[in-house]
């Protein structure tokens, strides 16, 4: 079965009128699994959104190869099977969301007959349905978002590219379109998002690639890149003896208002730290594998790739 | 589908556009003051009423097509709304040509709107009109009014103005090949110089035609100039529609054909190499 998304060496670059060249993606090799939410990370200007717009067949490779659904990008039929939501989206503001998602479906080929069915049912599923005849440029960021979610569902795609799809949202459309990008994938579907909100990545993501200066830097499962061996033993009631008993098993040890958070490289000397708790006069709060935020991954793979 | 999808839109937001809306109210106007000219003879004055009329359709035409079309994709881009469409099953050929349907829909409403304004003001003109000086004389009233009924209606006219929204169906195919690769600043003038220099394509014809002793070079330029820019001097028969003793070569409706004709021919190249760039585009 092919892969929903296969790079190899791609490379863009840009010219500049002055002269000059300007690398944006630079030798990029990339795999996206079919069914998989695959989080596309990196700082601005790293090369996030001329790689979806390579793979959407906005723009040209300067070299390298990149297949959609085992089909060069930019090829028409993909374009049937796959969906786009760019960056705060915009769309004819005299037009309703309704007229909107007509105009879309049409783009699509969608029998009239089927859809107003389909508009409404899509309408419904964003929150859109008291609002869809208003003019566009009534709306807030959120209500326009939401919009260009169902734009991006109407041809029931096999594959969504959604480029910033939460920024600058309320915390109630937030989590309604991190719900609806698992429900997508429920259903079978690969979700390509590039994304600052690294915490929602963190959540729904099964995969993540961090891309800096153009390069790729890091790549992997949400859960092997965050696991690490480091471990997490958090006292009660600790007092400087303590402290004094665990310093040398432990690689780092703080005390606020008598809580005690010691933090073990490996879980070697994990026993003797838990030992000397039990025999002070402290309470065992929790014993857990230290986990990296995907935030802490990002900085650290950035700042180390710059 | 997908052009007649993209035009319909393009209509529906061009016709949606306060700066063309404004072109159209001020010609219409201008078209309808034309009336109250009543300080000559009565043919004076109809004559006065028609090249005015018939000159302000023309201006009118110009600007809404270049300000309409300049904008048209460069809009589509700026505004992103284009990422939307392409990413979409849509060819990039049906993207331009939709967008280039619509502005001469849009085009097509604008001046037919003007022009059944002209018509019908010069009918009215020609049917109720008073004449200064016949009246004051009192002589040959009836002979004249007889005459108006006759002439009150000039299907004539509607050939001018079906060969004004020609020659700008043109420019607008002219324009939207600039706008594949020019700023909308530098295509607005780029366009409206081919327009100007189009526009007397007559004089560079005769300089390379009669010039016998003229620079290779400079001829070279002149045959360049007239053969390859769009000849917009064609498509000038106000005169001859005014003042009817300058005749047609074959008869108006022959000429007004083959004028069409060049006008769908040309814009059909024009816009043949405005997709092939932007098929190669990047947005």
């Amino acid at each position: 079965m092919a892969a929903a998304i296969e790079i190899q060496g791609l490379t863009k670059r840009y010219k500049n009128p002055l002269g000059g060249e300007l690398t944006a993606v630079d030798n990029l090799d990339l795999t996206v699994e079919k069914g998989e939410i695959f989080g596309f990370l990196g700082p601005n200007g790293a090369g996030k959104t001329t790689t979806i717009k390579v793979l959407l067949g906005l723009l040209f490779p300067t070299t390298g190869k990149a297949l959609v659904l085992g089909k060069p990008a930019g090829d028409i039929e993909v374009k049937k099977r796959i969906a786009y939501l760019p960056e705060s989206p915009y769309f004819y503001e005299y037009m309703s969301a309704r007229e909107v998602l007509y105009f879309y479906a049409d783009l699509f080929k969608i029998p009239r007959s089927t859809r107003k069915g389909l508009v409404d049912d899509l309408l419904a599923r964003v929150g859109m349905t008291n609002a869809a005849d208003k003019p566009l440029r009534q709306y807030s960021k959120g209500m326009l978002q939401r919009v260009g979610i169902a734009q991006a569902l109407l041809n029931e795609p096999e594959l969504i590219f959604l480029d910033e799809p939460t920024s600058g949202l309320d915390p109630i459309a937030h989590a309604d379109i991190c719900n609806l990008i698992l429900d997508l994938k429920v259903q079978g579907k690969t979700v390509f998002v590039s994304s600052h909100q690294l915490s929602d990545i963190e959540a729904i993501g099964d995969r993540v690639s961090i891309l800096v200066g153009g390069k790729l830097a890091m790549q992997g499962a949400v859960k092997e890149l965050l696991t690490t061996q480091q471990m997490e033993v958090i006292a009660d009631g600790a007092g400087d003896a303590l402290v004094s008993a665990i310093k040398g098993y432990v690689a780092e040890c703080e005390i606020h208002a008598g809580r005690l958070t010691a933090f073990l490289e490996t879980s070697e000397n994990l026993d003797k730290v838990v030992d000397a708790v039990l025999k002070s006069d402290a309470t065992l709060v929790s014993v857990n594998p230290r986990r990296r935020t995907l935030e802490k991954l990002f900085v650290d793979t950035v700042r180390g790739g710059r | 589908m997908a052009i007649w999808t993209i035009a319909r839109t393009t209509v529906g937001e061009a016709m949606r556009k306060k700066v063309l809306n404004i072109c159209l109210i001020v010609a219409i106007a201008m078209i309808v003051i034309s009336l109250s000219f009543t300080q000559f003879s009565f043919k004076q004055d109809m004559t006065i009423v028609k090249s005015l009329g018939l000159f302000v359709i023309l201006l009118a035409g110009f600007v809404i097509s270049l300000l309409m079309c300049v904008s048209l994709i460069p809009n589509e881009v700026e505004r992103r709304t284009i990422y939307t469409i392409l990413a979409k099953p849509v060819n990039r050929y049906e993207f331009v040509v939709g967008k280039f349907l619509g502005g001469l829909l849009t085009l097509a409403i604008n001046i037919g709107i003007m022009g059944a304004v002209f018509v019908l003001m010069v009918t009215l003109k020609a049917a109720f009109g008073t004449d200064v000086q016949s009246t004051a004389g009192g002589v040959g009233v009836a002979v004249e009014a007889a005459a108006r009924k006759v002439q009150a209606f000039d299907p004539q006219l509607v050939l001018g103005v079906v060969m004004i929204y020609f020659q700008f169906v043109v420019l607008s195919a002219v324009v939207m090949l600039f706008s594949v690769f020019l700023t909308p600043t530098v295509n607005f003038f780029a366009s409206a110089g081919v327009y100007i220099v189009g526009s007397a394509a007559g004089i560079w014809k005769s300089m390379y035609v009669s010039g016998s002793e003229a620079n290779p070079v400079v001829k070279g330029f002149y045959m360049l100039v007239s053969n390859v820019l769009p000849n917009f001097d064609r498509f000038n028969i106000q005169n001859k529609l005014i003042h009817p003793v300058q005749e047609f070569r074959g008869g108006p409706m022959e000429y007004v054909g083959l004028t069409v004709l060049y006008a769908v021919l040309y814009s059909l190249v024009v816009m043949i190499a405005a997709v092939i760039v932007f098929e190669r585009k990047e947005v």
